[in-house]
């Protein structure tokens, strides 16, 4: 799970005459990863696209604008519909339904410049001063009569478009849909190496998965393909990591920073783990990671592309972990939950257990604790990293004599009696790290201090959400409320958009700052990236 | 009445919460324009120029850190 899927290179060689039916199964199981062919050999020619690719290209062009005018870009197809007539009717059908819709648009757009000119004029008013002849003047005043006629007429029109839209809508999704992806099968040929007579395909494609390509290819093809495993290590194998799906959305915060490279760990895992964690420990407030799922709950089905989707389930995760960290500290929109109801303790725990703004402290050093716990982590996977890659020496001098450096550290604040002997072990460290890492690691041991340090972020970003939720909360109920009706809505006026503010607030900067602690502080432990993402033939773009 | 050594104190946590501020501010300032300019010409890069824009906000935390420990921990052990 956390490592990359073991990838073996192929060739699948067969003859052209079932070159489509090869690329149709290998685009239904999505399972190689094409390596483009540069036309670099003697005697193998780049090959040519399948026909009927330019009518159906025609047909995407249309298809497109409509989705376009319609507004039904993050609209997803029916993949189930898969028969479409491609006959005449098809295309007279297509044509007839742009022009309808286009004519419709350029209506309206016409009848919406004239409504504001008629505006402006209406604005002028008196025309008469204006010293016109009759006839002018009597057509203007036809114009801004016609005002009325023309505001019906215009919501005519975008009745019209509406029908037209819940009409079509899933014909023109599904039809856009389809012909991409035919289009796509059309045009693979020209990532390919031909002759005269046969195809190469040359790819990478996951281990475990060879032996079932292989059969399904021959049952396809009447056995007239052949593949080969080539035992080739070379740069530029594409990473595929399998990560459980509930845990999907946070490859994309590893891919914003760097795919990862074939041969290392990939931390999607941990961070899907420590990233709401942190999260939650920053904005932490029952209140707020209540508004916060309640928002993630509302957009969600407002806005379905690809990219939200994961963005929404990453936050999902973080409101549970604020709202966990809201009773951990005892807030609700900045108030004292557990005094304001009378609750002492639960089960002989003290509540709250930490206040933020009364456990300064402890919480600072909880937060540095945090710290040393999350870079050690990434020292170990640098271990693993290092081990597998160059073996257990240099292992050893990378990056358990950072583990030992970082915790020296901590001994000479934690025990300041025993400087000495601290010091000894840090020096005895502090060689196998030069060892390891030439003289300039040295310098990297105050950036050591400075990460160690950037944790207390953890407390500090709360407590200025915590600070300003405290004074409107402050301003609120000890100065407005009291003080007569007027102040009262004025109170409530500022309760409401002071904590909205403040949790928009609240939800960038825990997202922004929780995310870097994992780039930054995190991932330079261990993380190399600039690999290859494993993008199989059959998996188009926006899916990724 | 407070002395002298509270009113450093406090001044001082004044300062390092100020002057690292600004200092943030300055970076951010050219960041953000920085990336403004970039989103400009692609749009896509809006997440990752929002990322950088906040990574000099380290210096303040630092200097909230500095004025933290000064007021919990230097000033109560007075």
């Amino acid at each position: 799970m956390l490592k990359p899927k073991k990838m073996n290179k192929v060739l699948i060689v067969g003859s052209k005459d079932v070159l489509e039916s090869t690329i149709n199964t290998l685009y239904d199981l999505k399972i190689i990863h094409i390596i483009d062919y540069q036309g670099s050999e003697e005697g193998f020619e780049i090959g040519k696209p399948i026909k009927k690719t330019s009518l159906f290209s025609e047909y995407v062009l249309s298809l497109r604008a409509l989705k376009d005018v319609l507004n039904l870009s993050d609209k997803s197809a029916d993949r189930e519909m898969k028969d479409f007539e491609f006959s005449k009717e098809f295309k007279e059908r297509l044509d007839h339904l742009e022009n309808e819709v286009m004519k419709k648009r350029k209506k309206l757009e016409d009848i919406q410049i004239l409504l504001s000119d008629i505006e402006k004029i209406d604005d002028v008013g008196e025309l008469k001063k204006l010293g016109l002849s009759e006839d002018v003047n009597s057509i203007m005043l036809d114009l801004i009569n016609s005002k009325e006629n023309l505001i019906k007429e215009k919501q005519e029109l975008e009745d019209e478009l509406k029908h037209i839209n819940e009409e079509y809508r899933n014909f023109i999704v599904t039809a856009e849909d389809f012909l991409s992806r035919e289009i796509e099968k059309a045009e693979t040929p020209l990532r390919l190496a031909t002759t005269e007579n046969t195809f190469v395909i040359e790819g990478w494609m996951p281990s475990d998965n060879i032996e079932h390509a292989r059969e399904e290819l021959q049952k396809s093809t009447g056995d007239k393909v052949h593949v080969v495993e080539l035992d080739e290590v070379e740069e530029g194998i594409p990473t595929y990591v399998e990560t459980p799906k509930p845990f999907k959305p946070f490859d994309t915060l590893v891919d914003m920073f760097s795919t990862p490279n074939y041969d290392e760990v990939s931390p999607t895992l941990l961070i899907a783990f420590t990233f709401p964690l942190f999260y939650g420990f920053m904005l932490g407030d029952f209140g707020y990671g209540l508004s916060l799922f309640g928002l993630v709950q509302l957009l969600r089905r407002k806005m379905h592309s690809t990219g939200w989707q994961s963005l929404l389930n990453m936050m999902s995760y973080a409101s549970y972990f604020t709202m966990f960290f809201g009773l951990f500290y005892g807030e609700f929109f900045g108030a004292e939950i557990y005094h304001t109801l009378g609750i002492d303790s639960v089960a002989g725990i003290h509540l709250p257990i930490a206040h933020r703004l009364d456990e300064i402290v402890p919480l600072l050093i909880a937060s540095v604790g945090i710290g040393v716990v999350h870079i050690t982590l990434g020292y170990v996977i640098g271990f693993i990293n290092v081990y597998r890659k160059e073996g257990l020496k240099h292992a050893i001098l990378e990056k358990i004599s950072w583990i030992g450096i970082l915790y020296c550290i901590i001994g000479f604040l934690l025990f300041p009696d025993y400087t000495y002997p601290i010091g000894g072990v840090l020096v005895v460290f502090a060689v196998m790290m030069i060892l390891g890492e030439g003289m300039i690691g040295l310098l990297e041991i105050f950036t050591l201090i400075s990460h160690l340090v950037s944790y207390t972020r953890l407390l500090a970003i709360g407590l200025s959400s915590v600070g300003i939720a405290l004074a409107i909360n402050k301003i609120a109920f000890d100065l407005l409320l009291p003080n007569g009706i007027f102040y009262a809505i004025l109170g409530v006026l500022l309760l409401v958009m002071g904590h909205t503010l403040n949790l928009a607030l609240g939800i960038i900067a825990s997202f922004l700052h929780s995310l870097r602690l994992q780039y930054v502080e995190f991932f330079t432990k261990f993380y190399k990236g600039g690999g290859v993402k494993f993008t199989p033939l059959g998996i188009r773009n926006e899916e990724v | 009445m407070a002395d002298l050594t509270t009113g450093l104190i406090a001044l001082s946590a004044a300062l390092a919460v100020g002057l690292t501020g600004i200092a943030s501010a300055i970076a951010e300032r050219q960041i953000g324009s920085a990336a403004v300019g970039a989103m400009a010409e692609k749009e896509e890069l809006f997440g990752k120029a929002l990322l950088l824009t906040v990574i000099p906000e380290t210096i303040v935390i630092f200097g909230l850190a500095v004025a933290l420990i000064l007021l919990f921990v230097v000033l109560p052990g007075l």
